[in-house]
């Protein structure tokens, strides 16, 4: 999905459906409101004019104007989709309003959130540590760009896993049915929305770290420095286009808070380029420096205490990482917190000792299953499933009605025969993952996770793809974690929680605004000339 | 060449045909939503097995019978195999058919051998076995153009106008499930046609943007990839068929591939690479190789010039080694190898279906043994054919 | 996006236009009398009741009959007519088919002329395997809508012609910027299949048709 939006990765994508079908708004207006009949003409120039056939009056012709939202909410193309990102969301919007800050009255406050990913991508292109990547980033923005403050995403990630996991124990309590599914991939969010709608009812609405962070980092730094959250541009490292889109969706409560909490997204493949396009104003490397030299920094936390607001909470939750799946662990924190859960509602029974975590595998790696025992028997289970095939499998499973055929008289009767026939093999009936029947679903639509996100920089030439996806896997491993729910006190949990409603107090806003995203079913476009263009065979 | 027999299958256009590889079963597809299985029998007159409708909302473009259980070379023994059909559909679905173990199957215990080979057949090529809907397979964006399955019957591909292969993997004992293994992206526009080879898991397929690709799964993480592409034809590719490793002309180190094309011609194309790899590949171990190893192809020739239209199918004979084409222009071309690469036309028959276009042709083995011709065509016939 | 593509086409007065009606009273008649009932087969409303069957989970082999029973007086018309067919009745056929967004024919928007169409008649047998040519010209180079008007005139031609007929659609040279790439389209006959399938298409199609003297 993010192929598309990249044109890049080759293996997984959702090819483009019809073509735009943006309705034009009447923005002109005519005088005195009243709508004449009226012709389009070229003049002189090539310029559109529309001249009114009552009175002949000519009135120049504004351009359509397509915003990413608009390309959100249309169940059209998504490939002019890119043009738009290319325009709203790119490393030259960026050095364009970085530039326009130095030479204009207006000042902005520039503040950067840098994901996980993305640092252990930049840190295997440049061949260094992670930590010593974290410190080229932030001399990067703060010495050279000017930025005032600089964050990791943990703080929003940790937020977005004890949100996410609270959701699903909920629901799990109240007994929806069927599995809850992540919505933390906006690629993912997309293809769903606009073409299986019917597992919206199935989606988490926890926002994804990337947004929480921007609505946190916005508030701080605005109160910190006395000035309104409009000044404020918030650039976000992320390791995928669709993040893109993800920062462009309109706040469902905007009225509390204005957006957005995400001003520009950048991949890590764009940073590179914005500074080897201005190597002679910016450097990551400082210059006549031989990388494998630079020394590892005796402490980050000074280094990263300098640069986030002085009320981030505690700075080791700016940027270190999480147990889990390279993609952020949300299937592994659920089963963590299932396991809390359980034992704070009876102590006496749920024994730390009798619960035990097993992993199922799927058909493929990017599919498999991590169940939650107790004392042998099954309490929970979630699952992860990576990659735009493995979503066809699940969604196609999801589907209402279509169980039937899974049920299909004939095809048990086969199986029954296929038994008697293979008396002898009684394990016929091998574990394979089954996400459809998991209480829960982390969703990337990229193969391998967000560890392998369309924005992250390709290996050179002589390396292969596998290796190099390796060696950022150990890169991103490599970074610190923190405990959240597998530590025995969840001390980390309650220490968070505590402070995010604190924060709710202080800013006045709802709980509802920072943690929760929303969805929408696509319409299919009803409009006559829309159909007249659109329709491609 | 003389008509055998012409049956007047469908009241709209006869897409597509094919034959079962051990049963003298023949399936159709056509634009009035149906598909219609025979029985390849002269004596009795060719007659209706049954009927497929219902199911599809718009055409069925494509049918193909799923191979016996295990493959033709080593069939599963211990279970009689169950013929089933796959239908694709201009509805962007496609159907899996099949039918019921006959009753009368477990009363055989103790007969001969050869008797009871004999009696499987009869009873499961009857109008008596009831076919049924066993699976409907939903993913593709718009109209569905072929399906195929893989020689062991456990892998199905489709293609479709939205410029994807689709790969689905199911037990093809009981059908129950089709999860899709590989999306495959490489062709640049609608996908025509796509083919396995009939004895190893290499597939083919044949696009309107003039090429045929190649794909194989790597050996180390199971990952389809795209393995080879044909250029050469100057127009839309229709069709491609493998030569079958047991055909006469085949050789071992030699895997060969005919194509139909827009373009007029038909083209044999061949890859002798079995082992060796791309200089770019050369360079590093092997410990390294992420794609699976690329295939080096050529044309080996244009087969002689006899299609004033576009040809739209082309079938390679198992068992006489034979090529035959047809098109537009209503002609059934057949050619024959004569000595090395050199191919010479043995049998023409021009208006095979009247005025109309001929979409496909097939070679298949009537009951008692003989090599035919089928073809169907725009009338809604199909022909059945002898040299 | 409801803007024409083309505001300012250039057009023909009807009475400019080639015609044979009048050289022959009484075959015109006949021709009427046949092109009526044709007419009233391609109409929209026809065509919706048809739609609306299908939509209601009926296949409706009754209304498929009704189609092809439709296309059937077509033929017989055409098997029943003496003189070969030529340039002037291909161009009798498709010249009141009306453009997708102009309230005006393809002859009035010379989009469709008398001299861009070619007929091949195979001279040995009247059963033989014909070809017309046609060629189109869009009002204006990036017409949008090219394919559809040519799909309009393929759809017509071949629900009308015997089925001996190849046709053979392509745009003018040099009045298209994505020529090649429509006439490829165009000449797909399994992508025009496709699209007679395609609701939405054929409701525009028949619109387009509706006019057809």
């Amino acid at each position: 999905m993010s192929a598309i939006l990249s044109a890049d990765d080759l293996n997984d994508f959702i090819s483009p459906g019809v073509a735009c079908i943006k309705p034009v708004q009447n923005v002109s207006g005519s005088k005195d409101g009243q709508q004449d009949e009226v012709e389009i003409q070229i003049d002189q120039d090539g310029e559109p004019l529309e001249v009114s056939k009552a009175d002949g009056e000519a009135s120049k012709l504004n351009p359509a104007q397509i915003s990413l939202s608009d390309c959100l909410a249309c169940s059209g193309c998504i490939t002019s989709a890119e043009e738009v990102l290319v325009a709203q969301h790119s490393h030259n919007e960026l050095t364009r309003a970085l530039e326009e800050n130095r030479t204009q009255q207006t000042k902005k406050v520039f503040v950067a959130s840098v994901s996980h990913q993305s640092r252990a991508s930049l840190a295997g292109a440049y061949g260094v540590s992670v930590a010593v990547m974290d410190k080229l980033l932030i001399d990067l923005f703060v010495a050279q760009m000017g930025f005032t403050h600089v964050v990791g995403t943990s703080l929003g990630r940790s937020l977005s896993l004890i949100y996410e996991a609270q959701n699903i124990i909920d629901r799990k309590t109240r007994g929806v049915s069927g599995p809850t599914l992540s919505s933390v991939c906006p690629g993912w969010v997309l293809y769903a929305e606009k073409t299986h709608p019917y597992v919206i009812p199935h989606m988490s609405d926890v926002k994804s770290p990337q947004q929480i962070t921007g609505c946190l980092l916005k508030s701080l730094v605005a109160r910190e420095l006395g000035i309104s959250r409009d000044n404020i541009y918030h650039v976000s490292i992320m390791p995928c286009f669709d993040k893109k889109l993800e920062s462009a969706r309109p706040e469902k409560y905007d009225g509390e808070l204005p957006s957005p909490d995400v001003d520009c997204v950048l991949t890590p493949k764009e940073l590179v380029t914005l500074i080897e396009e201005n190597t002679n104003i910016y450097s990551l490397i400082p210059p006549h420096t031989d990388i494998t030299k630079l020394p590892q920094p005796a402490s980050m936390s000074n280094i990263y205490k300098q640069v986030a607001p002085k009320t981030w909470p505690s700075i080791e939750l700016a940027w270190a990482s999480n147990e889990g799946s390279s993609s952020g662990g949300y299937a592994y924190h659920y089963l963590a917190a299932l396991q809390l859960h359980l034992m704070a509602s009876d102590p006496s029974v749920y024994n730390p000792q009798e619960f035990e975590l097993v992993t199922v595998g799927g058909r493929n790696s990017d599919v498999y299953e991590m169940r939650l025992l107790f004392r042998k028997e099954k309490v929970g289970s979630a699952a992860v499933v990576n990659g735009f095939k493995n979503i066809q499998n699940l969604v196609r499973r999801l589907k209402p009605s279509k169980s039937t055929v899974s049920s299909n008289p004939l095809a048990n009767r086969r199986r029954a025969r296929l038994a008697k026939a293979n008396k002898s093999d009684d394990s016929s009936d091998t574990d394979q993952a089954d996400p459809s029947k998991c209480d829960y679903v982390e969703i990337m639509a990229c193969p391998n996770g967000c560890i392998n996100g369309g924005g992250q920089i390709s290996p050179p030439g002589d390396v292969s793809a596998k290796e190099w996806l390796a060696s950022i896997i150990d890169r991103y491993r490599s970074i610190e974690t923190i405990s959240l729910f597998d530590s025995p006190d969840a001390r980390a949990v309650s220490d968070i929680i505590h402070w995010s409603s604190q924060f709710i107090d202080e800013f006045n806003i709802s709980e509802m605004r920072l943690s929760k995203t929303y969805f929408n079913t696509v319409e299919k476009p009803t409009d006559q000339a829309a159909l007249l263009l659109g329709t491609k065979w | 060449m003389k008509l055998i027999k012409s049956i007047k299958s469908h009241n709209e256009k006869a897409w597509c045909l094919s034959q079962h590889q051990t049963l003298p079963l023949l399936a159709t597809a056509s634009t009035d939503k149906t598909s219609i299985i025979y029985k390849l029998s002269a004596a009795s007159d060719f007659p209706v097995i049954a009927k497929l409708e219902d199911s599809h909302k718009r055409s069925v473009r494509a049918v193909q019978f799923k191979p016996p259980l295990g493959g033709e070379s080593e069939p599963v023994s211990d279970i009689l195999d169950l013929p089933a059909l796959a239908c694709g559909s201009f509805d962007s679905t496609i159907s899996i058919w099949g039918i019921e173990e006959p009753d009368e199957l477990r009363e055989l215990d103790g007969e001969d051998e050869q008797d009871i080979q004999k009696i499987h057949k009869t009873l499961l090529t009857s109008p008596k076995s009831e076919w049924s809907l066993m699976a409907l397979i939903e993913g593709h964006e718009s109209e569905i153009k072929s399906v195929a399955w893989n020689y062991q019957g456990n892998l199905l591909a489709s293609c479709s106008r939205d410029k994807t292969i689709w790969i689905w993997e199911t037990d093809p004992e009981t059908l129950e499930e089709f999860d899709c293994i590989a999306v495959l992206n490489d062709h640049s526009q609608d996908i025509k046609h796509v083919t396995w080879h009939p004895t190893q898991n290499l597939l083919a397929s044949s696009s309107y943007d003039d090429t045929v690709r190649l794909y194989k799964q790597d050996e180390d993480d199971d990952e389809w990839a795209c393995v080879g592409i044909l250029n050469g034809h100057d127009g839309t590719v229709w069709c491609s068929s493998f030569e079958h490793s047991s055909s006469p002309g085949s050789s071992e180190e030699k895997v060969r591939l005919v194509s139909a094309s827009d373009d007029k011609t038909v083209r044999i194309w061949s890859s002798t690479s079995k082992e060796e790899g791309t200089t770019n590949s050369e360079k590093l171990p092997s410990s390294l190789k992420s794609q699976p190893k690329e295939m080096v192809w050529e044309e080996e020739t244009v087969l002689p010039i006899a299609h004033d239209y576009p040809v739209y199918s082309v079938s390679w004979s198992k068992t006489s080694g034979r090529i035959a084409s047809v098109g537009s222009d209503g002609n059934i071309v057949v050619y024959k190898e004569d000595g090395m690469k050199d191919w010479i036309i043995e049998d023409k028959m021009s208006y095979a279906h009247g005025v109309f276009e001929v979409n496909c042709v097939i070679w298949c083995l009537l009951e008692d043994g003989e090599e035919a011709l089928a073809t169907a065509g725009d009338d809604g016939s199909v022909n059945l054919w002898r040299l | 996006m409801s803007d024409p593509i083309n505001a300012n086409p250039v057009v023909l007065d009807v009475s400019q236009l080639p015609t044979r009606s009048k050289k022959d009273q009484t075959e015109a008649d006949f021709v009427d009398q046949n092109l009526v009932r044709n007419v009233l087969s391609l109409s929209f409303l026809e065509r919706k009741h048809y739609e609306e069957e299908e939509s209601a989970g009926d296949s409706g082999s009754d209304s498929d009959m009704q189609i092809s029973g439709d296309e059937s007086v077509c033929v017989d018309y055409f098997e029943e007519e003496e003189e070969e067919i030529d340039a002037q009745e291909i161009f009798d056929l498709i010249s009141s088919i009306s453009d997708p967004e102009h309230p005006l024919t393809l002859a009035q928007l010379a989009v469709v002329n008398l001299n861009d169409i070619e007929v091949k008649n195979d001279t040995r047998s009247k059963n033989s395997i014909a070809e017309v040519l046609i060629k189109i010209t869009p009002t204006i180079t990036h017409c949008s809508l090219a394919t559809l008007i040519g799909l309009g005139i393929r759809v017509r031609l071949e629900r009308c012609l015997p089925p001996r007929y190849r046709i053979n659609i392509r745009i003018k040279e040099n009045t298209h910027q994505s020529e090649n790439q429509i006439n490829k389209q165009l000449n797909d006959k399994e992508r025009v299949a496709a699209a007679c399938e395609n609701d939405q298409l054929l409701g525009v199609i028949s619109q387009m048709l509706s006019t057809c003297k």
